[in-house]
């Protein structure tokens, strides 16, 4: 047998290559936000571009000098809001079933079901929302539609992705309700309904508005899918929901191929990334929230 | 086995405390003696310390994170309770039985082989072959395995396994076993195994150390020579397991003896 | 009367519970054949195209037949780079984590650290990759730069996964191995990962199955250029090599996306078909962490 190290030696060693890995996640981390903010900051510390006009200009013209993010902006937060108010009934109501009405079926066949969703590659799901929900736009909309590109079918294609996120974690938070609460409500003669209405999901909703907003943050982060379907006009803002319009992911996407290191376009698409970050950052800022609100009601 | 003599003090414990999220006290200045040869039962109502102070001795509250030990514990005369003290070297001599019985996911051969190994102790296949029929033989269950040391150890019963983790702690040659209730998740016939076996180990004349955390006074009485009660955090009255059980001085232990509560 | 009134009432919450218990069934009716119709339309658009000889084995470039067969190897090529950079960090990170991590602000940096990372849109992932990978560290548009930026976004994953796993792992198990005397390392490698080892195996094959399909990180890092390869090269650091790790790379998905972006006639049909392979595999990829998993755990608790 070969000679043993010396147990302390072992579990410095184990400290250390395991705290290094660690070290070098957290680096990476560092390393891109503080890259991300040095070239986002550019746009406004050394190209000049005013801020406020930044967040609140309504014309995306990069190539004119005119970089007005609101329309990218407004672009996003309603494609998200939209998927999440088509999105949430479904994954609740299916989550319900999962969890009161049909446990046997719903966890052994409908969540790994479901669950293949997630795995459908965004590119498939831009791919299948041009050729279905867009050609539906503009069979349901006619004329209005145009070409069936605008935030109500990305909207409606993002819903379909966030579906299966929000549907588990939705399971895992109505699963995780104490079956005493339900046993206590059922002895006091109260139907199913009632049960799940004034006591499972009473007691489950900090875990759900964290699973909807888990939803919102891959829903906000979302591109190619989005940048298929939704036509990537961010010259101006959208004016309906058939509207063509672009998000802050597809105007990075659209725009990063075309502009060069260094110049003032090329940073301004930088700012876009530090908004995405910013945004990302407050999402979990907002479950760190809720997750500490939820502690303080139960302890 | 290991060089010491009967009723040698093994482990002795002074003014030790044990405090949890630094704030909360859960054991108050216990001083107690332990010696080779002997079964020693600590008893007491739930919560009151009993736990708490059997993984002082082998240190094992250091894994939980914000607990501190206080006072000194002296394991053959050394002060074990200090910064310096080398784990490892230490539970090696000092072997540990849980309440739910914990074989490893292996064969029943390489569950008592496991620790030795990884201690670099074994050389060649005779020893090993030795070390596992002797441990086994210890634990009272060599008859009833010896023919599938090669299968999983998950697919004993929960006495046999429960044997089979005192057998892999014999395996380590250790002077002290502590055990931490570990009949309480066994039907009463594993649990008088088990008991047999705490017994023939003290019997065998190897000098090893037993102490055995119990909510069972019954079992106390049966496997002990010494025992001595907790009571909220503090240890209450120490004796021979008979003066205990016959002649108890503190009106607690009477109380708890008794019934009136616990 | 009263009693009427109870009756009534009683019926009510009756037929309320019913409806109920009708509008869940319905929605989980529905969210079933949304995905059954997701997954055949698919299949049916693509499998003409994706079945027609010489797809599977001709270079995109062909005249007559163009394939997808680089975008095939790409993507495998890809994948297995990024797990290997990928599954050893993720695996030291979460035992370390659930091991060693010290309950102080370093860790619950780190933690949050992770957390940022898996919330981040992977475009911005991609553009950082895009400045640190492509021209600050110099290796241009390449395989390890995509590589890496698939490890970024792969990590949370991983990481959160596997420290699931080592955590379900029963405690007991952990506790009677220290107090043999053994090393946190040592428990670690010898009794929780092999314990925790199928859902951790699950977990790597379901988070590849999302690597696969990922395309927004790649497109400014390995490139949407179709690659020239001569599988005879055995120059690693020729730009045709097949395994040079610093040539341009186009995968499955950003094929997709690309004729996406350039519409062509014909393009349509290769897109449906490179969508139909696409998804096929990561089925497969579901369908064999299942499997896998299960093998695994059941030749533990034999043994």
């Amino acid at each position: 047998m070969a000679k043993l190290m010396p147990k302390r030696s072992l579990e410095n060693v184990g400290l250390t290559v395991t705290g290094l890995c660690i070290a070098l996640v957290a680096l990476v981390v560092v390393t891109l936000i503080v890259m991300v903010a040095q070239q986002g900051l550019a746009t406004f510390l050394q190209d000049g571009v005013d801020f406020w006009s930044f967040i609140s200009g309504g014309n995306w013209i990069p190539e004119d000098g005119r970089f007005g993010a609101l329309p990218l902006i407004v672009g996003s937060f309603s494609v998200t809001l939209l998927s999440t108010v088509f999105a949430l009934p479904v994954a609740l109501g299916s989550a319900i079933f999962v969890v009161e009405v049909a446990p046997g079926f719903g966890r052994r066949v409908f969540q790994p079901l479901v669950e293949l969703l997630v795995g459908i590659p965004s590119v498939v799901y831009g791919v299948l929302g041009l050729s279905v929900v867009n050609a539906a736009m503009r069979a349901i909309f006619g004329e209005a539609a145009g070409t069936g590109a605008g935030i109500l079918s990305g909207a409606i294609v993002l819903a379909v992705m966030i579906l299966p996120t929000v549907t588990t974690l939705s399971i895992d938070a109505l699963d995780a309700v104490p079956n005493e609460y339900r046993e206590g409500s059922y002895a006091l003669g109260c139907t199913r309904w009632q049960t799940v209405w004034h006591v499972v999901l009473k007691s489950a909703l900090p875990s759900l508005m964290t699973a909807v907003i888990l939803g919102m943050t891959r829903a906000f982060g979302e591109t190619l899918a989005v940048q298929m379907v939704i036509g990537g006009v961010e010259r101006s803002m959208p004016t309906g929901l058939l509207d063509p319009a672009a998000t802050l992911t597809t105007a990075l996407t659209s725009g990063l191929s075309n502009a060069t290191t260094g110049s003032v376009q090329y940073h301004a698409l930088w700012s876009l990334g530090l908004l995405l970050l910013a945004m990302s950052l407050v999402f979990i800022a907002v479950i760190h929230l809720i997750g500490k609100k939820g502690a303080k009601k139960r302890g | 086995m290991s060089d010491t003599t009967q009723n040698e003090a093994l482990l002795t414990t002074r003014n030790v405390t044990v405090t949890y999220d630094l704030t909360h006290e859960a054991l108050h200045k216990t001083d107690l003696t332990f010696k080779g040869g002997e079964v020693t039962a600590l008893i007491g109502p739930s919560g009151c310390g009993k736990s708490t102070f059997l993984r002082c001795l082998n240190l094992m509250n250091r894994e939980i994170p914000k607990c501190r030990v206080g006072g000194e514990i002296f394991y053959h005369g050394r002060n074990i309770n200090t910064k310096t003290e080398n784990l490892f070297e230490l539970r090696k001599s000092i072997g540990m039985v849980f309440q739910q019985p914990t074989p490893f996911r292996k064969s029943i051969r390489e569950n008592i082989l496991f620790a030795p190994k990884k201690h670099g102790r074994l050389h060649g296949k005779d020893e090993e072959d030795e070390l596992v029929e002797t441990s086994l033989k210890q634990a009272a269950l060599w008859d009833e395995v010896k023919d599938k040391l090669k299968q999983s150890a998950h697919a004993l019963s929960g006495g046999q396994q429960q044997r089979l983790c005192i057998a892999r702690t014999l395996a380590m040659k250790p002077d002290v076993i502590l055990y931490d209730e570990p009949c309480s998740a066994l039907d009463p016939i594993s649990t008088f195994t088990i008991e047999e076996t705490i017994r023939s180990i003290a019997e065998a004349g190897a000098g090893i150390c037993q102490i055995i955390v119990t909510h069972n006074m019954e079992q106390a009485g049966r496997v002990s020579d010494r025992t001595a009660f907790f009571y909220m955090g503090d240890m209450v009255e120490t004796g021979t397991t008979q003066q205990i059980f016959s002649a108890p001085k503190d009106q607690r232990l009477s109380d708890y003896l008794t019934g009136r509560f616990g | 009367m009263a009693n009427r009134n109870l009756d009534a009432h009683v019926k009510r919450i009756g037929l309320q519970n019913k409806i109920a218990t009708g509008i869940l069934t319905c929605i989980v009716g529905f969210v079933l054949v949304l995905l059954a119709a997701i997954v055949v339309y698919i299949l049916v658009q693509g499998a003409g195209k994706a079945l027609s000889p010489g797809f599977l084995t001709n270079p995109s470039t062909d005249d007559v037949a163009p394939g997808i067969l680089y975008q095939l190897f790409d993507s495998f090529y890809m994948l297995l780079i990024t797990l290997v950079i990928s599954v050893p960090i993720s695996l030291g990170a979460a035992i370390f984590l659930v091991e060693y991590a010290p309950d102080n602000w370093i860790t619950s940096a780190a933690s949050t650290a992770i957390e940022t990372l898996s919330s981040l849109p992977s475009i911005v992932v991609g553009m950082f990759g895009s400045l640190f990978f492509v021209v600050t560290l110099g290796w241009g548009i390449s395989i390890i730069a995509g590589a890496l930026a698939l490890t970024m976004f792969n990590i949370p994953i991983l990481v959160r996964t596997i420290q699931q796993a080592l955590e379900d792992v029963p405690r007991s198990q952990h506790d009677a191995a220290l107090a043999m005397g053994l090393t946190r390392w040592e428990t670690t490698v010898n009794v929780m990962l092999p314990a925790a080892m199928p859902a951790i195996v699950t977990g790597i094959v379901i988070s590849a199955g999302r690597v696969f399909g990922e395309a927004a990180a790649l497109i400014f890092t390995s490139g949407s250029a179709a690659a020239r390869l001569n599988f005879a090269s055995t120059n690693l650091a020729s730009p045709t090599n097949p395994f040079n790790i610093f040539r341009p790379a186009e995968t499955l998905a950003v094929h997709i996306w690309k004729l996406k972006m350039e519409p062509t006639p014909g393009n349509d049909e290769i897109v449906w078909g490179t969508a139909a392979v696409l998804l096929v595999c990561v089925l497969l990829f579901n369908v064999l962490a299942r499997v896998l998993g299960k093998f695994l755990a059941r030749r533990l608790t034999a043994e």
